[in-house]
């Protein structure tokens, strides 16, 4: 899926503060992006705005061509359940369910988590968790709720990945195993994928890096 | 949403027992302390409807006063003064003019039949007892139409009192009181009279105190020689096709006659406000308890949500919609309303089915000896109603709440 933000302005709070000074930038389908900064550069906010699950101040947020303004509520959440998969620093899973439950949420939406279950213990061997369907998150290390949280945001296929701080909460070994997960799922199956880390080590695996100072960007190195 | 919904039940497992014991107790009390009150207030309605009458048309009892004897005899005298004023009573308890009132009931439709019976004070002798009854006579085929007061005869037959003169039906209480049997001989006297002897053919029992042990019944030609009165007729007693009726029926026949028309709403009208005050009592009872238990629905809901921000965030990032957060906290409080509920009718009708079987002191107030329980189905199905209701309102304010929570927020607040 191709991204586009044109003049994104976002600001907080009373008196407003901006956060972001007009950021527009293009993602081609298919791009593995690294998005850098300090905290409070405004990456996070940024990535949230091309993501839907926020909303700017000015200026508008393009996927796929269509403005993400000029879409209904419903078609919104439509399009993040299907063609969009988010993965978490705090993976956010559901304590009360089993791996294969969370992996099937996103499919639980629109009744396809029966039809689904096989693809999610597939991805559940792919990521050497076969073991684990059953088990509830408290029940696994850090660095395996974080591929469950993965194998979440893959169940449907997306056709955009957006990752914030995935390897954050973990160890290097760890960290390496998701971000080798991520750059396959990007390079074998196209998904666009825009990732945020702190890690100089993580972003030098993406082939373009922007790096944001201040709510603005001061570097796109790799850009088409 | 259902589906999660369950889950979060099952995760907090003593939370969801609590609550769901709450809605239990509370539907389940408002189940059998209806079926307790609604089966007395039954039974006493259809002793006053189908063991009486619905509409009794009763001799006035008119005092003379003394502004009618001024104004009839002395109108043209203005300074007449009394040494001792005017008193007394005019006529005795007699309705005028039966063939009019006969004329006017068969005429009228919603009339479905009516008897004519004359009720004289009597004092009965058996031996050394002397008691003051209330004699009823009665036209045995008439009286058949309008009430159903052969089920209330337990002993000997109805029928008898139709053969032959110097018959009587007792109340058993009233029998065992003089200590006489069926088939013995007492002596009935109306105050000046001379007594005439009348044979016991039977006992009834309408369960209701002051009657069982009050009441004789014999036939009308017999009360109206007892009192020397051969055509004397003081109550005409009339069913009607729809009870419903019964106060619109009444008003009309009264506008016809002086006398007083009674419909059974106005006969037991003190007994009527007590279910009143039964039913607010009952009510308020399960309103609170009801309550109690919304409260606990809202609080345990309130909770939920706010240790549950973090999923909502992630379930919303997924593509939920506001809908289906609210749904699945709404849901969760409907779930434990309607399995409370449920639970609570089983419970209530279980209550019930064992107070049925209890015997209350045999032949007073309540008819069978047993308690009687109402398991009327409107009790059913009002109990869930108030117990879902009650759910679906308290988790209504917890769960919109969770649907309006914008994830960006909480992602904002939680990091």
């Amino acid at each position: 899926m191709k991204v586009q933000g044109i003049e994104l302005v976002k600001s907080f709070g009373n008196p407003p503060q901006e956060v972001l000074h007009g950021i527009s930038l293009e993602i081609q389908k298919g791009e593995f992006v690294a998005l850098t900064g300090r905290s409070g550069s405004g990456k996070s906010t940024l990535l949230y705005l091309l993501s839907t699950l926020d909303s700017p101040t000015r200026g508008e947020v393009f996927l796929d061509g269509v403005s993400s303004s000029f879409m209904t509520p419903s078609e919104v959440h439509a399009l993040r359940n299907q063609k969009m998969g988010f993965v978490f620093q705090f993976h956010y899973l559901l304590p009360d369910l089993t791996s294969l439950e969370n992996i099937l949420l996103p499919a639980r939406k629109t009744g396809q988590d029966g039809p689904l279950q096989g693809r999610a213990l597939e991805l559940l061997r792919a990521f050497g968790l076969e073991d684990k369907a059953g088990r509830r998150p408290s029940e696994l290390s850090g660095g395996e709720q974080q591929r469950i949280a993965i194998a979440r945001a893959l169940i449907l296929k997306p056709s955009l990945i957006f990752a914030d701080e995935p390897t954050g909460n973990l160890d290097t070994s760890n960290g390496q195993l998701v971000m080798d997960l991520l750059k396959k799922i990007n390079q074998e199956e196209g998904s666009t994928l825009i990732l945020i880390t702190h890690d100089q080590e993580f972003a030098k695996e993406a082939p373009r890096r922007i790096h944001l100072v201040d709510g603005r960007i001061e570097a796109d190195p790799g850009s088409a | 949403m259902t589906f999660l919904a369950i889950r979060y039940l099952l995760a907090r497992k003593r939370q969801t027992i609590l609550t769901l014991l709450g809605i239990t107790m509370g539907t389940a009390g408002y189940v059998s302390i209806s079926g307790i009150m609604l089966g007395f207030q039954d039974y006493l309605l259809d002793q006053f409807i189908n063991n009486d009458c619905h509409i009794r048309i009763k001799a006035r009892d008119e005092p003379v006063t003394e502004k009618e004897v001024r104004e009839l005899l002395y109108s043209d005298n203005p300074d007449l003064h009394w040494v001792t004023p005017p008193s007394g009573r005019r006529g005795e308890e007699n309705i005028e003019n039966v063939p009019g009132w006969r004329e006017r009931l068969q005429a009228d439709p919603r009339v479905d039949s009516y008897a004519l019976q004359l009720q004289i004070p009597a004092l009965i002798h058996f031996q050394k007892s002397n008691l003051a009854v209330r004699l009823i006579g009665i036209n045995p085929e008439d009286q058949l139409r309008v009430s159903s007061i052969e089920s209330s005869v337990v002993k000997g037959s109805y029928r008898d009192l139709s053969r032959g003169a110097g018959q009587i039906l007792i109340g058993d209480s009233l029998l065992s009181k003089i200590g006489a049997r069926i088939g013995d001989r007492v002596l009935l006297s109306s105050g000046s009279t001379d007594s005439m002897p009348f044979k016991i053919v039977g006992t009834t029992h309408f369960g209701i105190k002051t009657v069982d042990e009050g009441v004789v019944y014999a036939k009308l030609q017999d009360a109206q020689s007892l009192a020397r009165a051969p055509s004397r007729i003081s109550d005409i007693i009339v069913r009607l096709n729809e009870v419903a009726l019964s106060k619109t029926v009444a008003d009309d026949l009264s506008r016809h006659g002086q006398e007083l028309v009674q419909s059974w709403e106005d006969a037991n009208e003190s007994t009527l406000s007590v279910f009143k005050t039964q039913d607010i009592v009952r009510y308020s009872m399960t309103f609170a308890i009801l309550i109690v238990s919304g409260f606990g629905i809202f609080n345990v809901l309130s909770m939920t949500v706010s240790q549950k921000r973090r999923e909502i965030a992630i379930l919303r990032s997924i593509g939920y919609e506001p809908r289906d957060i609210t749904e699945l906290f709404l849901f969760q409080g409907t779930l434990l309303g309607i399995a409370g509920g449920a639970l609570g009718l089983l419970i209530g009708f279980g209550v019930c089915l064992m107070l049925s079987h209890v015997e209350v002191s045999p032949g007073r107030m309540i008819g069978s000896g047993r308690m009687m329980i109402s398991f009327a189905p409107r009790i059913y199905t009002l109990g869930f109603t108030i117990a879902f209701l009650s759910s679906a309102l308290s988790s209504w304010l917890p769960a919109r709440g969770a649907g309006k929570l914008h994830p960006m927020e909480i992602m904002r607040s939680e990091a």
